[in-house]
């Protein structure tokens, strides 16, 4: 930074030769990354982008990203983590950890900017799309995830839940159920559950527990058939578990430790592997990956989040609503995508489906809004 | 394109460096035009047309003030390009201003349904105007030539290393190294060290506090804890990451063979305000003094108009580094007034502060002052001041304290022992044996490494001067 430091001339050629050998090797190790990368067909953004939108840069960012994802980049990006764990317990800046081996979410513990705002826009979306579909024939029914934060409290330990979420899961109930929308308030199964079985999430994961997946999915059936749900040819919905086995959840790969030896990670998770399989009380078996509408009864589909594709909360939904019902979730669909793409099934094929359970994750209120919200309301 | 980014170290320059070593002499400009042109565009390629532009102009202009005799005719030729050269940048900088603030609200009717898209600035545009500028005022002033050979004078204009956000180095410094320069391994080694530095500083340090720094200024209503940590990581982060960029600037630089002005001198060890801007951004600061403080009089005027002149320079200062809000002009009247006040101070026979006070005073003023720079807004500015009075309560709120790792302490602690290393350097009891010194010469090396483990893991992020 002073004039003498660059001034500082290296005495000895060694020293030079010293700097050009490190920095060529990195360069030639880099080198031969990008060059396994290009031949494996790893530089995928770069190859779908082509040279469109050349002049906004666009190419060049989509090389950028594939750069960081080469297999070089993301071994020392891993080393870079596992360090940071090992020497300050650091778990990056999207996972925290609370008590020992209590892993949390950054996204759900962030105060979005305009977050209630985000929210009061996304409950005036909800209500407007529970009328639209009503119109066509579609029976909504929301369930709210709350936080694992927000059930796991007594594993915070230092770690500390900002006082200004603390009324969103409430608001966004009253609002929706004010307007006259079904919600599902998730929060006294699963507290229930951790009172019970000790945990509904579990420890390593951003999602709830098989328990906790179990009790969601009775809540939601139940309330559904509050609404008037009953299937019309009931499917017997069975499974088998496993003796428990060490898993470790979302939050340690996001955290960057799932390289390490086992005994350096964060302890695991004891889940067991389940199997399940369907057969119709009337009418003869039926395959328990059944795609969706193929089942005789009326068609129920669930939309939302990684929730609803973790910890067989689909397979639990359809054990409770005894009938298969066809999971359109995606990972990281946050509010909207995957309902916005069921509304667009629903319109290619002419036919409403006739119940829609929509799965929506506490932190998603408050995220920032983005166009596909709003177009939820337009199709 | 970022230095620190993996499409720059793995990529572009590797690339760059064996087609410049496989270029004959007559041949290592047009390389590097052609390389620097690649980076410039590398972005947004339709910005090329502008850098284009500029170096058209001031090249034309050197060659039609070294052919003009007349005076006058020389005269009207500097002015009109020093004009279309501003003019530009006032264009970029300050049109988005002017719609939005003034044409906007009072002079269009709300019922038309205006809508404004902003203008995007073209990076590194403050840079390379005041570049340009620099370079016609010293032709016409003789105190360089004008180059003739237009890939030479290009290649200057464009040198990726220096073009997007300093060093500011004029062509006097590069005049002759354009034509004759050395590229060997000990400039080349000597290079790489003074890279590695400035990656480590930006990657280590500046990007590490960044976050921190974004959470403070983001809070509706920061604590005091809050504010005071804001603006501190801020500091630390800005200097870093500028004094970084200007490190690797430096060194790529040298690896060329061409030896670029420093840029910083461990600022946060100043004692005045003074001596704090022949530290910070040294070569703005001497660019504005020469076209600006010497050619409004300097300090051969009477006081007044010397204090006139200095709360100029320092609002142009200010209002050089953008235009978005007014928080930028509002920080350097402030610098200017502070310059004015130590003035008056020695004129008038103050008595002289100890050294721990002065550093203390100095260094209360410089980062209260960079909360206006940092805030994007005067109201966001204002809730930290609030804050940083205890308005808004005393401890770290929990937004903040939920971001604050270990690793932000340790950064801190080490962002605070760089920023005054020179301080620590001085007093060390005694030398190093050689050996000891020659292969502790050789840290960089290891900040390399973590920089680049680092940014594999969270990806580049931009040097906060871009924006200028």
């Amino acid at each position: 930074m002073s004039q003498e430091i660059h001034n500082e001339l290296i005495r000895k050629p060694w020293q030079a030769w010293a700097f050009i050998g490190a920095f060529g090797t990195l360069l030639l190790g880099f080198g031969a990354s990008n060059l396994l990368a290009w031949r494996d067909g790893g530089l995928e953004k770069t190859t779908e982008t082509g040279w469109s939108g050349f002049s906004e840069g666009k190419p060049m960012q989509a090389l950028a990203e594939d750069l960081r994802t080469t297999p070089l980049a993301d071994w020392i990006g891993q080393r870079q983590r596992e360090f940071g764990w090992l020497a300050l317990h650091d778990t990056g800046p999207r996972v925290h950890q609370g008590c020992t081996g209590w892993l949390f979410l950054h996204d759900e513990l962030k105060v979005q900017p305009r977050a209630e705002s985000n929210a009061a826009i996304r409950a005036d979306i909800a209500i407007r799309l529970q009328r639209q579909l009503a119109e066509r024939g579609t029976r909504l029914l929301i369930a709210l995830v709350p936080d694992k934060s927000r059930i796991e409290q007594d594993q915070l330990c230092e770690l500390r839940r900002p006082s200004r979420l603390e009324p969103r899961y409430d608001a966004w109930l009253e609002t929706l159920r004010g307007a006259g929308v079904p919600v599902v308030d998730l929060r006294p199964a699963l507290l229930e559950v951790r009172q019970r079985a000790g945990a509904a999430y579990d420890r390593s994961d951003t999602h709830w527990s098989i328990e906790g997946a179990k009790a969601a999915a009775a809540a939601m059936a139940a309330s559904a058939r509050d609404l008037g749900y009953a299937p019309g040819t009931p499917v017997r919905i069975e499974y088998e578990a496993s003796e428990p086995r060490p898993r470790w959840g979302d939050l340690v790969r996001l955290a960057g430790l799932d390289g390490l030896p086992e005994h350096l990670r964060p302890a695991p998770d004891q889940v067991p592997a389940l199997s399940f399989s369907a057969q119709a009380s009337e009418s003869g078996s039926i395959s328990a990956d059944a795609l969706f509408g193929d089942a005789p009864n009326e068609r129920v589909a669930l939309v939302g989040t990684s929730f609803s594709r973790n910890a067989h909360f689909a397979d639990f939904l359809s054990q409770a609503l005894a009938t298969e019902a066809g999971n359109l979730a995606k990972d990281g669909g946050g509010f909207a995508l995957s309902m916005a793409e069921l509304l667009e099934q629903d319109i290619k094929q002419g036919s409403p489906t006739p119940w829609v359970i929509w799965e929506i994750t506490e932190r998603a209120l408050q995220e920032p809004l983005q166009a596909i919200d709003h177009d939820l309301t337009k199709q | 394109m970022v230095f620190a980014s993996l499409e720059f170290l793995t990529l572009f320059f590797p690339l760059f460096l064996l087609a410049y070593s496989l270029s004959p002499k007559a041949l290592k400009n047009l390389t590097l035009l052609a390389f620097s042109w690649v980076f410039y565009a590398w972005w947004s390629p339709s910005f090329l047309w502008v850098l284009i532009g500029v170096t058209l102009v001031a090249w034309g202009t050197g060659l039609g003030l070294a052919r003009m005799e007349d005076a006058r005719r020389r005269k009207l030729l500097l002015t009109l390009s020093v004009v279309a050269l501003a003019g530009l940048l006032a264009f970029y900088k300050y049109t988005n201003l002017i719609v939005l603030e003034i044409i906007q609200p009072y002079l269009i009717p709300q019922d038309r349904g205006f809508t404004w898209e902003r203008l995007i600035l073209p990076i590194g545009i403050s840079f390379i105007v005041l570049q340009a500028i620099s370079y016609v005022v010293d032709v016409y002033r003789g105190t360089v030539k004008a180059e003739r050979g237009f890939v030479a004078y290009a290649a200057y204009k464009a040198m990726f290393s220096q073009l997007i956000a300093g060093p500011i180095v004029r062509y006097s410094h590069v005049e002759h190294e354009l034509h004759e320069r050395p590229f060997d391994v000990r400039h080349v080694g000597a290079g790489l060290r003074y890279f590695m530095i400035g990656l480590s500083m930006k990657v280590i340090i500046a990007d590490t506090l960044a976050p921190l720094a974004d959470a403070c200024f983001a809070l509706p209503q920061p604590t005091m804890a809050d504010a005071w940590l804001g603006a501190f990581a801020y500091g630390m982060q800005l200097l870093f990451d500028f004094a970084g960029y200007s490190a690797m600037a430096i060194g790529i630089g040298q690896m060329l063979g061409f030896r670029f002005p420093e840029n910083f001198d461990a600022p946060y060890i100043s004692r005045s305000i003074q001596e704090f801007w022949r530290r910070w951004h040294m070569t703005l600061g001497s660019w504005l003094r020469d076209y600006v403080y010497i050619p409004l009089g300097g300090s051969r005027v009477a006081p007044w108009r010397i204090y006139v002149n200095l709360m100029l320079v320092m609002a142009i200062s200010g209002l050089w580094h953008g235009a978005d809000s007014i928080n930028f002009l509002l920080w350097g009247v402030l610098h200017g007034l502070a310059m004015v006040t130590q003035r008056l101070w020695e004129q008038n026979g103050g008595p002289k502060l100890p050294a721990l006070i002065a550093w203390g005073i100095t260094m209360l003023f410089v980062f209260t002052a960079w909360v206006l720079f940092r805030a994007p807004d005067l109201a966001t500015a204002w809730a930290m001041y609030q804050g940083q009075l205890g308005l808004h309560g005393f401890g770290l709120s929990e937004e903040v304290a939920l971001i604050l790792r270990p690793m932000h302490a340790l950064t801190m602690l080490l962002a605070l022992v760089a920023a005054s290393w020179p301080l620590w350097r001085e007093r060390r009891a005694m030398p190093l044996p050689r050996m000891a010194q020659d292969t502790l010469a050789l840290w960089p090396l290891l900040g390399m490494l973590i920089a680049t483990a680092l940014m594999s893991s969270r990806g580049a992020s931009p040097f906060l001067y871009f924006q200028f």
